[in-house]
C-alpha cells in the first residue's frame, strides 16, 4: 500500500554520497518529500533521512538499491506511523508582537526578537502546516524555512526493514 | 600497512600503483588531460594498446577481463574521451565485468568552469560504475588505485572509475603505497546461511520437474563442476541465460542450452513445464524470463546469488539464498547427496530427453544459412578458442547454435546489448589469450560501429577473425518490422556498402567474400591458421529470421518458429 515511508540511511560523510542516493529515487521517478542530513555519533558518518510515498515492494527495492552503494553503511526503512517524527519551522513575520506572542504560546512555539520577528516551532509536520495557515491568516509572512522531517523509529514500530551492519 | 614511500609525481605514482596490481596492458587513447600519465607510462613495462575510439578501448578492456578473469584497464582523456568511453563502461556494468577506467580531468582550478574538454565525469559515470574515485592530491592515488582494483574484482564484479585532474598528475609529493586497503561499508564476501541452503535442498528433493538455470555469475565464480554434480545426482536439466553460456559444457547430456527471447525450443518448453527453477548466478532479466507473470506461475523459484540487491528484485515470491556461490553450492551438493537421488528413468527425465533428442541443434526456417555457418565455426574451433559476438541477429544465432564448452570462451554484451562490442572485445580477449583463436560473430550493422578497430588489430599485431553474417540490413530490426510491424520496413536497410573485404584490406588486414558453406569452411580454416586479422564476409538473405523468437510481452511458451 502506498504510504509515507521514512528511510534512515547511515553513510560515509563525504562529497557525492547524497547525490548517489537521491539519484536512485530519481531513476524511478519518485519525488522526495523530505530530506535531512546530520552528523551521527561516529566521526566520519552522517545520517540521511529521506521520506517518500511508496508501497511495500518499492520501499524494499529502494532499501536494497541504496544499501548496495559502497558509501552506505546501513539502511532502515519504516512507515511513518512507526516513527516519532518532528520538524523545525522558522518563520520571519511582520505584525503585532503581542498577538504573535499569543499564537506562539498556543502552539508552544518560541518568539525571537532580534531586529525582526522570528517564530521558532518544533512539532509534527501536520501541526507545522496548521501553524503556517494560521500565521498567514493573521500576519505578513516574510519568509518561512522548514527543515523537513527528522525522526526516530518507535520502540514498538511495525514493518521495519533493516539492511546492513 | 605501508610498503614503501617515494618522492614521485601523481602520474608516476599512478603507473607504479598499476604495476603493483600486476597490470599487463592498458587499452586507451591519450589526450591533453592524460599527457602526464602517458609520459610516466613511457618508463613502464606495461603494454599500451592504442584504440581508435574510446568506446572500443573500454570494450577491449572488458573483453580482456572476461577472457582472463583479471581486471581490464582502459583510459581516456577528459571531456569527449570520457563520454566516448562511457558506453563501454556501461556495457561492463550491466554484465558485471571487472574493468578499471582511468580518465584525465582538467586541473582542479578549472573544474566547474566549463573549461576546454571539461565534463562532470564522476557525475555521468556514477550510475554505471560500482564506485568512482577522484583523487584531489597525488598522495591519494595509490589508495584509490588499490581500492579500485579491489572493488572491481570482488563480490559482484563491475567497473570502477578513477578520474584524475591534470594538476594532480603533475604535482609531486612523498607518496606512500598501501599494501592492503579497507573500505568501510564494503563487505563483498557474504557467507551463505546454511539453514537457507538446507531449506533449498528440501525444495529440490520435493520437486518433480526441476530445472537448473545458470547465469553469468556461475561463469565468473567457476562453479560448473558443482552444478554438474548437483544436476547429475538428480538428473536435472541445465538451462542457461545468454550470459550463463559456458558455465557448464553445452555438450553435456543434461544441458539444454539457453532460455529466453532467443532460447532453444526445448529449454523454453522445459522451463515452462517445470515445477522448480534453481537459479544460480542469474538476475532473471526481462529477455530471459519474458512475461514474468507466466514465468513464475505454477512453479517455485530458488535463487542463489552473491548480490543481496538481486533477492526478490524481479521475482517477488522467490526463495533467495544470498552468498558466495561456491560455498552455497558446496553445502547444497553435500546436503542433496545425503538424500535419495532421482531415478534416471523418471517421467521428467524422459520428457527432457525426448525434447532434447528432437530439438537439440534443430534449425527452424527455410532460408537458414547462418545456423549452418555457426555450427561450422563450432566444429572447426577448439574447446578453448574464444567467440565474441556483436548484438542483434548474429548474437542470437550464436546464442542458439554455438555450443560453448568452457567458461570464459563466449563473450557477448548481454545486459546493455551494445552494438559494436564484439570486435574490440575480441581484440581484448586475444591480448589475454594470445595462443587461442578469437572469432567475432558479427552482423554488418554492428561491425561497422567499431570497424575502425581494424587499425588497432593490424598495427598492434593482434590478429582476430571476424565472420560477418552480411544481410545488408539491421537484421533484428528488419525481423521485428517483418513479423511484429507487418512488413513495414523503415531505416533498416543498409545496402551493399561497404565492400567489407576491401575495407579490411585498406587497413592491412585480410578480407574475403565467400560463396556458400564449403567456401566458408575453406577460408575460415585459412583465417584460423593465419597470423593476420581476417574478415570473412558471408552474404546471407536479408529475410533470414532468428527462430525460435518470443516476441516482447509474450511468455516463453509462445515461440515463433
Amino acid at each position: 500500500m502506498k504510504k509515507e515511508r521514512v528511510f534512515f540511511i547511515t553513510v560515509a560523510d563525504k562529497p557525492g554520497v547524497l547525490f548517489k542516493i537521491t539519484n536512485i529515487f530519481r531513476r524511478k521517478n519518485f519525488n522526495i518529500e523530505s530530506v535531512t542530513v546530520g552528523k551521527t555519533l561516529a566521526e566520519d558518518e552522517s545520517q540521511i533521512i529521506i521520506t517518500i510515498n511508496a508501497d511495500e515492494e518499492e520501499a524494499d527495492s529502494f532499501a536494497r538499491m541504496v544499501k548496495r552503494l559502497i558509501d552506505v553503511y546501513e539502511v532502515v526503512e519504516a512507515p511513518k506511523e512507526s516513527c516519532y517524527v518532528q520538524e523545525l519551522l522558522l518563520a520571519k513575520l511582520e505584525g503585532d508582537p503581542d498577538m504573535l506572542q499569543k499564537v506562539a504560546e498556543n502552539y508552544g512555539a518560541q518568539l525571537i526578537k532580534n531586529g525582526s520577528l522570528i517564530l521558532k516551532y518544533v512539532g509534527e509536520p501536520a501541526n507545522v502546516e496548521e501553524l503556517i495557515k494560521e500565521l498567514s491568516n493573521k500576519f505578513k509572512i516574510i519568509h518561512i524555512s522548514r527543515t523537513g522531517i527528522t525522526a526516530v523509529v518507535k520502540e514498538d514500530g511495525k514493518d521495519i526493514l533493516r539492511f546492513g551492519r | 600497512m605501508i610498503v614503501m614511500a617515494s618522492y614521485l609525481s601523481g602520474a608516476q605514482a599512478l603507473v607504479k600503483a598499476l604495476e603493483e596490481e600486476k597490470v599487463e596492458v592498458i587499452f586507451g587513447i591519450p589526450g591533453g588531460a592524460t599527457l602526464p600519465f602517458y609520459d610516466a607510462l613511457k618508463d613502464s613495462n606495461i603494454r599500451h594498446v592504442l584504440a581508435r575510439h574510446e568506446q572500443s578501448a573500454a570494450h577491449m578492456a572488458d573483453g580482456y577481463a572476461r577472457a582472463s578473469g583479471k581486471v581490464g584497464v582502459c583510459t581516456a582523456t577528459s571531456g569527449p574521451g570520457a563520454t566516448n568511453l562511457l558506453t563501454g563502461i556501461a556495457t561492463a556494468y550491466l554484465d558485471s565485468s571487472p574493468v578499471v577506467a582511468l580518465t584525465g580531468q582538467v586541473a582542479k582550478s578549472y573544474i566547474g568552469k566549463d573549461a576546454f574538454q571539461e565534463i562532470d565525469t564522476v557525475g555521468i559515470y556514477t550510475p554505471v560504475v560500482k564506485y568512482a574515485f577522484q583523487p584531489l592530491s597525488a598522495s591519494e592515488i595509490p589508495f584509490d588505485v588499490k581500492a579500485a582494483f579491489y572493488i572491481a574484482s570482488t563480490g559482484r564484479q563491475g567497473p570502477v572509475l578513477i578520474d584524475i585532474p591534470k594538476d594532480v598528475q603533475t604535482e609531486t609529493a612523498e607518496i606512500e603505497f598501501p599494501e592492503k586497503v579497507e573500505i568501510k561499508g564494503y563487505r563483498p564476501y557474504i557467507k551463505p546461511d546454511p539453514e537457507a541452503v538446507r531449506e533449498a535442498a528440501k525444495l529440490i528433493i520435493q520437486a518433480q520437474k526441476p530445472v537448473i538455470l545458470v547465469g553469468g555469475g556461475a561463469v565468473k565464480s567457476e562453479v560448473g563442476p558443482l552444478i554438474l554434480e548437483l544436476a547429475e545426482t538428480f538428473m536435472i536439466p541445465i538451462a542457461s541465460t545468454l550470459m550463463g553460456k559456458g558455465a557448464v559444457p553445452e555438450n553435456h547430456f543434461l544441458s539444454v542450452g539457453p532460455i529466453g527471447m532467443h532460447g532453444t525450443y526445448h529449454a523454453n518448453t522445459l522451463i515452462m513445464e517445470s515445477d522448480l527453477i534453481i537459479g544460480i548466478g542469474v538476475r532473471f532479466s526481462d529477455r530471459t524470463t519474458m512475461d514474468i507473470k507466466e514465468f513464475t506461475k505454477e512453479r517455485m523459484i530458488l535463487h542463489f546469488d552473491i548480490d543481496p540487491t538481486e533477492a526478490r528484485k524481479n521475482i517477488v515470491n522467490e526463495f533467495p539464498v544470498i552468498g558466495d556461490l561456491k560455498e552455497s553450492l558446496t553445502i547444497l551438493v553435500s546436503e542433496i547427496k545425503k538424500m535419495m537421488p532421482y531415478m534416471k528413468n523418471s517421467p521428467w527425465h524422459k520428457r527432457v530427453k525426448e525434447l532434447k533428442d528432437y530439438y537439440d541443434g534443430r534449425i527452424f526456417g527455410e532460408k537458414a544459412m547462418s545456423p549452418l555457418i555457426i555450427k561450422k565455426i563450432r566444429e572447426i574451433l577448439g574447446p578453448d578458442d574464444i567467440v565474441t559476438t556483436e548484438v542483434g541477429q548474429a548474437q542470437a544465432w550464436a546464442e542458439l547454435f554455438y555450443k560453448v564448452l568452457k567458461p570464459r570462451t563466449f563473450i557477448t554484451s548481454g545486459g546493455l546489448g551494445t552494438m559494436g562490442f564484439g570486435f574490440p572485445a575480441a581484440i581484448g580477449a586475444k591480448v589475454a589469450k594470445f595462443d587461442k583463436t578469437v572469432v567475432d560473430i558479427a552482423g554488418d550493422g554492428s561491425f561497422l560501429m567499431t570497424s575502425n578497430s581494424l587499425a588497432t588489430s593490424v598495427a598492434e599485431g593482434i590478429p582476430v577473425v571476424v565472420v560477418i553474417l552480411n544481410n545488408s540490413v539491421l537484421g533484428m530490426i528488419a525481423q521485428w518490422q517483418r513479423i511484429v510491424y507487418n512488413n513495414r520496413y523503415i531505416a533498416s536497410y543498409l545496402g551493399e556498402t561497404p565492400n567489407f573485404p576491401a575495407l579490411a584490406k585498406a587497413y592491412g588486414a585480410e578480407g574475403v567474400r565467400v560463396n556458400g558453406i564449403e567456401d566458408f569452411v575453406k577460408y575460415f580454416k585459412e583465417a584460423v591458421r593465419s597470423e593476420v586479422t581476417y574478415v570473412i564476409d558471408v552474404p546471407i538473405s536479408p529475410e533470414e529470421n532468428v527462430f525460435p523468437f518470443v516476441p516482447a510481452g509474450k511468455s516463453l511458451r509462445e515461440m515463433i518458429v
